[in-house]
């Protein structure tokens, strides 16, 4: 009943899971997620790599169908409705979805078709989505001639074919440089100024911080945290210090000193010289640093850092992101 | 960037099964132009299985060249059509693995098209490959007793089968 109440008053939702569980033989991939999108937000999934994020993505976008709970995508349910559910979304995967051997041109017109559009209106609708991305110069040339960056962005462009009311972008900037970062961050923020919902899934906080509206915080297939980017940095603390010494062999004793200074734990890091400090009070730094110099340790660099996802992982899950699988 | 999503065109109404099966086809074809490395197999192994076992072999089995000639093209025809649909498998599987085919699942279209598409495309590569080999046999004196009307049935059942092979 609570629930309810709670729906009606934030408005009509976008994308809505409950329950959800996708298992891969043994692997709990995804392991009993809600999830609540409203619509014209953008909502960003954080987690390291094997985190059940792609799963996620794909059980959200009809391209699986989940061994436990519902999803609905605009009000149908994706399993039973999934035509009607297909026809309002477009998925960008993790991996360029764009055929490496047509042209950027061939790439749009093909996608253009496919959604229904004649043969004239697709050549023309291809020819104004390059224009619009900057690639209209690169049109005739071959998908794999393309950088990365170029790749992502005709990736993205092909699900703009027709303005998608929820976009699913899964890992939309990784590998990316920053400058095209920050083109795809542009073509996110300007779809959401026309009313389309994102959901998004991001290996950096740092993106998450940047476009979305809510973010939850996956590991082993589970939400470990949720909330805006501002609730979910406060969980973590005002930052830390990162700090590496000359001489290795006195990073027990540093650990001592600064541990006493800023009355918090201190960790070692998998550099042998470095040294990492979550803060609670950001002012206390600077009499930490320089009781630690008082005591004869000297400094090769030392620096303020925002939360890492790493640190987020700490603060929220008590230990580091897991590492990625050697396989 | 701003205005291509603030305009918002209308959606069109979805694609019926017969036209993003033929959209599919065409993307098959276009891969065949702009990869024409694929046909090089299409094209020589017919013409070096037809040659090799027709000079090499085909005295020693038949009796004669012209003979074996009869018995060996049929079933080169046969083999270079089922091999050609290979490509189909390989193309589906490079789709899958890249994650173009995870697009085309998420866009409302009838289900099957992107095979259908595929397979159309082998259509074109078999006819090739089929043409080559009856061309070359004609050269070399291969007379078909069933007339040209005969031989025009054989490919088409040959396309047929290959389709149905290729389906699996």
């Amino acid at each position: 009943m609570t629930k309810y109440r709670a729906q009606r008053r934030s408005g009509p939702l976008a994308t809505e899971a409950t329950g959800l569980v996708r298992r891969f033989g043994d692997t709990r991939a995804v392991d009993g997620i809600d999830l609540a999108v409203q619509a014209g937000t953008v909502y960003g999934m954080l987690g390291p790599n094997g985190a059940g994020k792609t799963t996620t993505i794909r059980l959200l976008s009809t391209l699986l169908e989940p061994d436990a709970g519902t999803v609905r995508v605009l009000g149908h349910d994706v399993n039973r409705e999934a035509d009607a559910v297909r026809s309002r979304i477009a998925l960008t995967g993790q991996f360029a979805s764009v055929d490496d051997d047509l042209t950027g041109h061939e790439n749009l017109v093909l996608l253009s078709r496919l959604q229904g559009f004649s043969r004239r209106e697709a050549r023309s609708r291809a020819d104004e989505l390059l224009q619009a991305f900057g690639a209209a110069d690169a049109a005739g040339r071959l998908v794999k001639t393309y950088s990365g960056g170029m790749r992502r962005r005709l990736d993205v462009a092909a699900s703009l074919v027709v303005t998608p009311d929820v976009l699913f972008l899964d890992e939309p900037t990784t590998g990316l440089d920053p400058h095209s970062r920050n083109e795809v961050w542009a073509m996110v923020r300007s779809l959401v100024a026309g009313g389309t919902t994102v959901v998004l899934t991001t290996q950096y906080l740092d993106e998450a911080d940047q476009l979305a509206d809510r973010v939850a915080v996956m590991e082993h297939g589970l939400i470990v945290a949720e909330g805006t980017p501002g609730e979910l940095k406060a969980s973590v603390g005002a930052g830390s210090l990162h700090l590496r010494l000359q001489d290795p062999g006195q990073r027990v004793h540093a650990a001592h000193v600064l541990k006493a200074a800023l009355g918090v734990d201190v960790r070692f890091d998998a550099d042998p010289s470095a040294l990492t400090a979550q803060l609670a009070e950001p002012e206390r730094v600077l009499p930490a640093l320089a009781t630690l110099s008082r005591s004869g340790v000297p400094l090769a660099e030392f620096g303020l850092g925002r939360p890492s996802l790493d640190e987020v992982f700490l603060a929220l899950t008590g230990h580091g992101a897991p590492k990625e699988d050697a396989a | 960037m701003t205005a291509i999503t603030a305009q918002r065109p209308p959606r069109p109404p979805r694609p019926g099964a017969l036209s993003a099966s033929l959209t599919f086809g065409w993307r098959a074809l276009l891969k065949i132009k702009h990869v024409p490395e694929q046909l090089v197999d299409v094209i020589f192994m017919p013409i070096i299985f037809t040659l090799m076992f027709t000079y090499l072999f085909g005295g020693a089995l038949a009796g004669s060249t012209g003979d074996y000639l009869h018995s060996l093209l049929p079933g080169t025809l046969a083999m270079t059509l089922v091999l050609v649909s290979v490509y189909t498998g390989v193309g589906l599987n490079t789709d899958i693995t890249k994650g173009t085919y995870d697009r085309f699942r998420s866009l409302p279209i009838w289900r099957p098209a992107p095979l259908m598409g595929a397979l159309l495309g082998d259509v074109a590569r078999n006819t090739l490959a089929a043409s080559i080999v009856i061309v070359l046999g004609l050269v070399m004196g291969f007379r078909p007793d069933g007339g040209a009307v005969g031989v025009l049935l054989a490919v088409l059942l040959l396309l047929v089968f290959a389709f149905s092979l290729a389906w699996i």
